[in-house]
């Protein structure tokens, strides 16, 4: 079934060995990992044994040597989130001048190898100062112009000095993109030029919610990236309730806002009235967005090959999802992010087609994917997926068919997990013993 | 336009029922009294309900529909207390009135051009028991933990209700002798999605009600409201094996 080995994400680079079954308690619980993703370190270990591995990759950084750093921002910044309330925020710099936007772009990203995005990435020097989340209320010099730097419509021209060189490592997340070394930040300055118009209009207004700033700006066209940037950077909602959000989360709470509100619509929509399938293969990833019909409801399952990133168990699959109903969850879901990232990418798909749908989004992680690569992953490849084209299937075995001929995964493991699909297999409507409509 | 003087507890089973399916409601008010249609957005349950008018404290004016965010209506019943009689008021156009004791909350209503007029199926199980509403609560609050469905089987001896996960399993069997009225030809027996089936028993305030079942066929629940003047109706339809 599945071969072993693991090719290294960079050439030149050794394959990494497994880490099998050093993790305490992945053996009596598989689905350890997957539900952590180094958030929550419910392995019980004080850092966690998966990104430690990927440390091995420091070695393919460009060091940036001295304690200053002349170059661009793309504009980028990263806000960390240990410590909170009060956490490490800074900008993202390259050391190249000119245009970097593709640096911290995701939107761009698709269609490019993991190659690619790393090497984006690990250009890409952080900055740090410690600063508490609710400064953004009241920012002083150096979080003015970061904040301004969330605004920035193009590449800031930078000119940074580190209090030591920067060090370190790739930094990875399961939610934000890979970014290079880290330094404190002595002194910054940050040429903004030209600032979006949409942002630094909602970053004005004080009276807009977060929630419905997001939405404007959204509704305007901004790319999510940037509504993401401006969001954790405490640049938007009310006076008085400004905050610094750590990247991560305000990731999840961008993906989150713009997916309900776009699910008040679509529940306005009429019922879509055939099996639709979208499919999509990148990445190392597998995927298939099916809309069943009837009204609206949403799963996310995700299917992690043996000693793929987040499942470090040698021999055995994992399968996990997550889903809710009509009227949408106030629960957190316990596959993280990537729940809402597809969710407002399949929200937009709905849209899109003008239909309420039940949709089940299914990916399968071969083992090339070793590497968090941030939500942005599943937001853009969703996305690409429902763009294209659609096929209809004509019935629900012909769906069954198509699902086991995708996937490399057993038919049987996908519906033993999905709580739709059982659903729409199982569940009769009552419009089937309805009296048939009058011809006309 | 309308009037109606209504005891808490009747607006109260009103809502309770409604809320189960919907979040927006189409009442109509005609001489007979008030009705509600409902059909789940899912399209797998249905609810149908009528109270007589002499339900009602005071029930004046003319036929009109009106659509009500059912919400709303839970905010007015918080406000009272048992044994208080509140007052709904129309003006025919778009603003209901309702008065508890002191408190008048005014409410817009919801254009009910914009919500489903649901085709009631017409559905006539074989089979028949009428049970007290009690007794299935406890099978369903013992099933909650591990399954979603539950499987209703009626035969000439006795009521049957099983649910399975997994590894486990519950069995609520009532025979013939203590059931007020079991009516059975030949053996019946389908299975529901427990989320329905909990919420629609759950919400009815009447000690008995009666369960229609067929063979893989839907379910229809009957049971009494508003003290034996009105009366209420689900349809849910059920889940099959699975091939």
């Amino acid at each position: 079934m599945v071969s072993g080995g693991v090719e290294p994400p960079i050439p030149g680079l050794a394959p990494l060995p497994s880490l099998s079954w050093t993790v305490p308690g992945l053996r009596e619980d598989p689905t350890l990992c997957l539900r952590c993703r180094s958030a929550q370190l419910l392995c019980g270990r004080p850092v966690c044994p998966i990104l430690v591995k990927y440390r091995a990759f420091e070695r393919t950084l460009p060091m940036v040597t001295g304690r200053e750093l002349d170059g661009s921002s793309p504009p980028g910044l990263f806000v960390g989130r240990f410590g909170y309330p009060s956490i490490q925020a800074g900008p993202l710099l390259s050391p190249q001048h000119g245009s970097t936007e593709l640096l911290d772009t995701p939107e761009e990203w698709v269609g490019r190898s993991v190659e690619e995005v790393v090497g984006f990435r690990t250009s890409l020097v952080r900055g740090t100062s410690r600063l508490r989340v609710t400064d953004a209320e009241k920012p002083d010099r150096y979080l003015e112009s970061l904040q301004l730097l969330g605004l920035a419509a193009e590449s800031v021209e930078s000119e940074v000095e580190f209090r030591r060189p920067p060090r370190g490592h790739l930094s990875l997340s399961e939610s934000s993109a890979p970014f290079g070394p880290s330094a404190p930040i002595e002194k910054v300055r940050l040429d903004v030029r030209r600032v979006d118009q949409n942002l630094e209009r909602l970053s004005s207004d004080v009276h807009a919610s977060a929630r419905v700033a997001v939405g404007e700006l959204y509704d305007r066209g901004v790319r999510v990236s940037r509504i993401q940037r401006a969001f954790s950077v405490g640049t938007l909602g009310r006076r008085g309730r400004r905050r610094l959000v750590p990247t991560r989360w305000s990731i999840t709470a961008v993906d989150d806002l713009l997916s309900r509100a776009n699910l008040e619509q679509v529940r306005e929509l009429p019922h879509l009235g055939e099996i639709r399938l979208h499919a999509l293969t990148a990445l190392e990833n597998r995927w298939l967005i099916v809309l069943l019909p009837g009204a609206y409801r949403y799963e996310s399952i995700e299917a992690w090959y043996p000693n793929t990133l987040w499942n470090p168990n040698p021999t055995s699959l994992v399968l996990m999802g997550d889903h809710e109903g009509y009227d949408g969850r106030t629960t957190y879901a316990s596959i993280g992010g990537c729940y809402y990232a597809a969710r407002l990418a399949t929200s937009e798909a709905l849209l899109e087609q003008g239909r309420q749908a039940g949709v089940v989004v299914l990916r399968e992680v071969h083992p090339g994917e070793i590497l968090p690569l941030g939500v942005w992953n599943v937001r853009e490849h969703v996305r690409a997926a429902v763009r294209g084209p659609y096929e209809t299937l004509a019935t629900t075995e012909e769906l069954l068919a198509r699902i086991a001929r995708t996937f490399e995964i057993p038919l049987a493991r996908w519906l033993k997990v999905s709580a739709h699909l059982h659903e729409y297999r199982t569940q009769r409507r009552l419009d089937a013993w309805a009296e048939p409509a009058p011809a006309t | 336009m309308f009037k109606l003087r209504v005891k808490m507890e009747v607006l109260r089973e009103l809502v309770d029922v409604v809320s189960t399916l919907v979040s927006e409601v189409k009442l109509s008010v005609s001489k007979d009294g008030l009705e509600a249609k409902a059909v789940d957005p899912s399209h797998v349950a249905m609810l149908v309900l009528k109270l007589q008018r002499s339900v009602f404290e005071e029930f004046t004016g003319e036929p009109t529909e009106i659509g009500v965010d059912v919400e709303k209506l839970k905010e007015v019943l918080r406000l009272s207390k048992p044994g208080d009689v509140l007052e709904l008021q129309f003006d025919g156009k778009n603003r209901l009135v309702a008065s508890v004791g002191r408190v008048t909350r005014q409410m817009a209503v919801v254009d009910p051009a914009g919500i489903t007029d649901p085709k009631v199926p017409n559905v006539s199980p074989p089979a028949l028991v009428t049970v007290k509403t009690e007794d299935v609560r406890q099978g369903i609050r013992g099933s909650e933990s591990f399954t979603d469905h539950v499987t209703l089987t009626l035969d000439p001896e006795a009521f049957t209700m099983h649910s399975e996960g997994d590894t486990d399993r519950l069995d609520l069997r009532i025979p013939k002798e203590t059931l007020a009225r079991l009516d059975v030809k030949e053996p019946v027996k389908s299975m529901y999605p427990l989320d329905f089936f909990s919420a629609m028993v759950k919400s009815i305030a009447s000690e008995e009600a009666t369960l229609h079942v067929g063979n893989e066929y839907p379910l229809k629940i009957e049971f009494a409201m508003g003290m034996g003047r009105g009366e209420g109706r689900y349809l849910l339809a059920p889940r099959v094996e699975e091939d």
